[in-house]
């Protein structure tokens, strides 16, 4: 409860709130984000069928009266299938985040403000895990994981959090040696305290853009790796999945691969819209 | 006062573009003539508005306005931008507060001299460089070709401000207006320089708007001085009479220094209040 | 009792570039206990550097120092032996106030984390001594003036009750009128707590107004010591 309530203050919600919306950018981002949130929640009521009904009957038909978005080479609804398919696609990334940036934080912060050895350690293997291709490595872990849902999260996200530790490593350093933070020690405050409630709220902004622009990258990895099956298991919808399926047949019934594509690219772009918007007001000009 | 001021403005005032409020400086109206004109005022007295006012150079929020502003026999109220950009830093030049965030970090001494003189005359390089090496000499920069190819981080601050002031003379301006030249300065350099921006003002016959927080050494240096105060310029007088000021707030700001005389006594503090009812 | 002792302090500033600088030289330094002392000279003279070593904030340093008796070391700062007893005011409080934390939260979290009984009421004394309206507890370092930052660092300064101040050039980033009101609010203070204060400045104004004695700094070492005869000509007018 006190950890959830410091979280709170530190991101202090309710000024943020009321300056993204002067941002028209991020109030366009995050209110497709809230639509397509609302619409992954609300899935069964949405839904005009059972994302997993197959009728053989029916496969491949292109959008019309019977089926919005037509059907997949399985026979099944492509518009429901696309409702269902935002909860793993959004889940898992919000997942992949969750673990990744608090991973990447500890250890830039650490490092940061540590200095020495500590740092040297931390950073080269941060260099180490960067300077793979992303996708490779995230196709080794997940080979390594075993292929399934959490696993492709955990695999994405072992990729990811070196950006965090970089990130949040120049800012401490940045404020290492600032008046407050001597201030603050020269009144006992030290050690975790120090980190999490001095140094942690400098790198925070910093964090939040970075994530909303990851989550765009995160959902292209996760797909990719959907895509050669190392993600989520069929039958299970995931925007991912259903390109590559759709791949298939794609000069014939281009639709199949195209329409979840459009829908991770419309989130991608409102992933980036809510990031630039939220750089902007992270700007100290913006008071 | 000559009959025939370098700059007279009347009625200048300055505000936000959205233009609700009352405006942020004026309006008032000044003459700067021959001699050094102190600006001075605390920060938040609209002192820096009103410089930038002079050289049209406000942020896009805010707007100037001005009855007349007449330069020599130039009126610059109703210019253009582009008319502005060939009086500015030719005709009326400006030296700011810190080198190390005016200069670029990027381009040599010589690069940045020589760019503000490319900007405003046709010449040939050599007949640049022979200027850029002349204006060097006057603002007192040692070894000026080799200096030349030195970048801002390896001058010293007493050096940064030279520079500076070497941009901002390399084309003759008429006027010079220097916003806290030297507050980034320790005193005895703050000295120097401001001697030697005396003396280059007087050489060439150029005037010169010295804006600072700093009232002995304006009063030391001007010979009219403006006294601002919440946007306001709630007193005119000599320099040198500046310790006899009659208005309260120009009073209050000379005896609220501290200095060896008012060891165990409170500094005497001002009453915004009283001032605000003796300025209105 | 002596309030700072020095001996022989030297200290140096390593950077890869241009390798070692001495930027104090075997200086000798004593503060008695209740007087307000000063330090000037010019920038890079190495009296900020003397004031941080005693803070603890520069620890690469040679020599003997001791604050009310207390030997410090170079690689092990007494903190906690010394939480109560020095405290430092900044130069520029718009650095030294962190700026995502309401004044509230800096000024209690000191006092929690000491366990000092009645925080809260701590708090209402802290700003009260500092001339500030407890409503200010819920602003943040952006939404206040220059002045009301300084009195929000000198208050948080105070809350453990120091016996030994230090500050370093407390008003050299504010108007000469909120400097006035600063300078005398310090003097108050500095009676109503019977601190102990070193005082660091290049306003010689500042130093003759506050000091009983100051030392003039040259090159990190001293180069003259002031006493108050002295000092009450020294600002000049």
């Amino acid at each position: 409860m006190n950890l959830s309530a410091q979280l709170f203050t530190l991101i202090d919600f309710a000024p943020r709130l009321r300056r993204g919306l002067r941002s028209p950018a991020a109030t366009i981002g995050a209110s497709v984000l809230l639509i397509v949130i609302i619409v992954a929640a609300f899935a069964p009521w949405l839904a005009p069928s059972d994302p997993l009904r197959q009728d053989i009957a029916l496969r491949l038909r292109p959008p019309g009266a019977g089926h919005w978005l037509g059907t997949d080479n399985l026979g099944r609804d492509i518009l429901s299938r696309l409702i269902y398919g935002a909860r793993p696609t959004l889940g898992i990334a919000a997942l992949v985040m969750a673990a990744a940036a608090p991973i990447g934080l500890l250890i830039g912060i650490v490092a940061g403000y540590v200095g020495g050895w500590t740092e040297r350690v931390l950073m080269r293997l941060t260099d180490i895990v960067l300077a793979f291709p992303q996708l490779v490595l995230a196709l080794a872990f997940a080979g390594l994981l075993g292929a399934g849902t959490f696993n492709g999260a955990l695999a994405v996200a072992l990729t990811i959090w070196p950006s965090y530790a970089r990130l949040a490593r120049t800012e401490t350093l940045s404020i290492r040696d600032s008046d407050y933070l001597a201030a603050a020690r020269m009144l006992g405050i030290r050690s975790s305290r120090l980190l999490w409630g001095h140094v942690l709220p400098i790198c925070l902004p910093f964090a939040h853009v970075r994530v909303a622009l990851d989550m765009a990258a995160t959902i292209l990895s996760l797909s990719s790796l959907g895509f050669l099956g190392l993600g989520v298991q069929p039958p299970t919808p995931e925007w991912g999945a259903m390109v590559a399926d759709g791949s298939k047949v794609i000069f014939d019934q281009w639709w199949v691969a195209a329409v979840p594509g459009a829908a991770i690219l419309i989130i991608c772009v409102a992933f980036n819209l809510l990031a630039d918007g939220l750089r902007d007001l992270g700007d100290p000009r913006h008071g | 006062m000559a009959e025939h001021p370098l700059l007279h403005v009347q009625q200048l005032e300055v505000r936000r573009r959205d233009n609700r409020e009352a405006p942020l400086v004026g309006p008032f109206s000044f003459d700067i003539g021959s001699g050094a004109t102190g600006l001075v005022g605390e920060s938040g007295s609209g002192k820096s508005l009103t410089a930038r006012a002079l050289l049209n150079l406000l942020p896009p929020n805010l707007q100037a306005h001005s009855r007349q502003m007449r330069f020599g026999d130039r009126e610059l109220s109703t210019l253009n931008n582009r008319e502005w950009q060939a009086v500015r830093g030719a005709e009326i030049a400006l030296v700011m507060q810190d080198p190390r965030h005016a200069l670029n970090p990027r381009l040599t001494v010589g690069e940045q001299i020589d760019e503000a003189l490319r900007l405003h005359v046709r010449m040939r390089t050599t007949q640049r460089l022979d200027r850029v090496l002349q204006v060097m000499d006057e603002v007192g920069l040692p070894q000026s070709r080799q200096l030349l190819k030195h970048y801002p981080h390896q001058l010293s601050g007493g050096m940064g401000q030279r520079v500076m002031l070497a941009i901002a003379l390399v084309n003759r301006p008429r006027l010079l207006i220097a916003d806290e030249p030297t507050s980034a300065l320790d005193t005895g350099l703050r000295n120097q320089v401001l001697d030697l921006m005396m003396q280059l003002a007087d050489t060439h016959g150029m005037g010169l708007l010295l804006i600072s927080h700093n009232l002995p050494l304006v009063a030391r240096y001007c010979k009219q001085v403006l006294v601002m105060y919440r946007g306001q310029c709630v007193d005119r007088c000599a320099g040198n009479a500046l310790d006899q000021a009659t208005s309260p707030y120009t009073q209050a700001l000379w005896n609220c220094r501290p200095s060896g005389h008012t060891f165990g006594h409170p500094l005497p503090v001002f009453d915004p209040e009283s001032i605000e009812a003796n300025a209105s | 009792m002596m309030a700072i002792d020095c001996k022989a302090l030297s200290a140096d500033f390593s950077t890869r570039r241009s390798g070692t600088t001495a930027v104090l030289k075997s200086v000798q330094l004593r503060v008695m206990t209740g007087e307000t002392f000063g330090l000037i000279g010019p920038s890079g003279c190495g009296k900020s550097t003397l004031l941080r070593i005693l803070a603890g904030l520069h620890t690469r340093w040679r020599g003997e120092v001791s604050i009310f008796g207390q030997t410090l070391q170079p690689d092990n700062y007494p903190r906690n032996a010394l939480l109560s007893t020095v405290q430092m005011v900044f130069q520029d409080p718009y650095a030294s106030l962190h700026p995502r934390h309401s004044v509230g939260r800096a000024l209690l979290e000191p006092l929690k984390v000491n366990n000092i009984p009645e925080p809260a009421r701590r708090l209402r004394q802290a700003l009260d001594d500092v001339g500030l309206p407890p409503s200010i507890e819920q602003r943040y370092p952006h939404q206040m003036s220059g002045g009301q930052r300084q009195r929000v660092a000198i208050a948080r300064a105070l809350l453990l009750r120091p016996s030994l101040l230090l500050l370093d050039e407390p008003t050299s980033a504010l108007d000469v009128s909120v400097q006035a009101e600063i300078l005398n609010l310090l003097n108050q203070l500095k009676a109503r707590y019977n601190m102990t204060m070193l005082l660091v400045s290049h306003d010689a104004g500042v130093i003759a107004h506050m000091c009983d004695r100051a030392a003039v700094m040259q090159d990190g070492a001293m180069a003259q010591l002031l006493l108050r005869e002295q000092l009450a000509i020294y600002g000049g007018t």
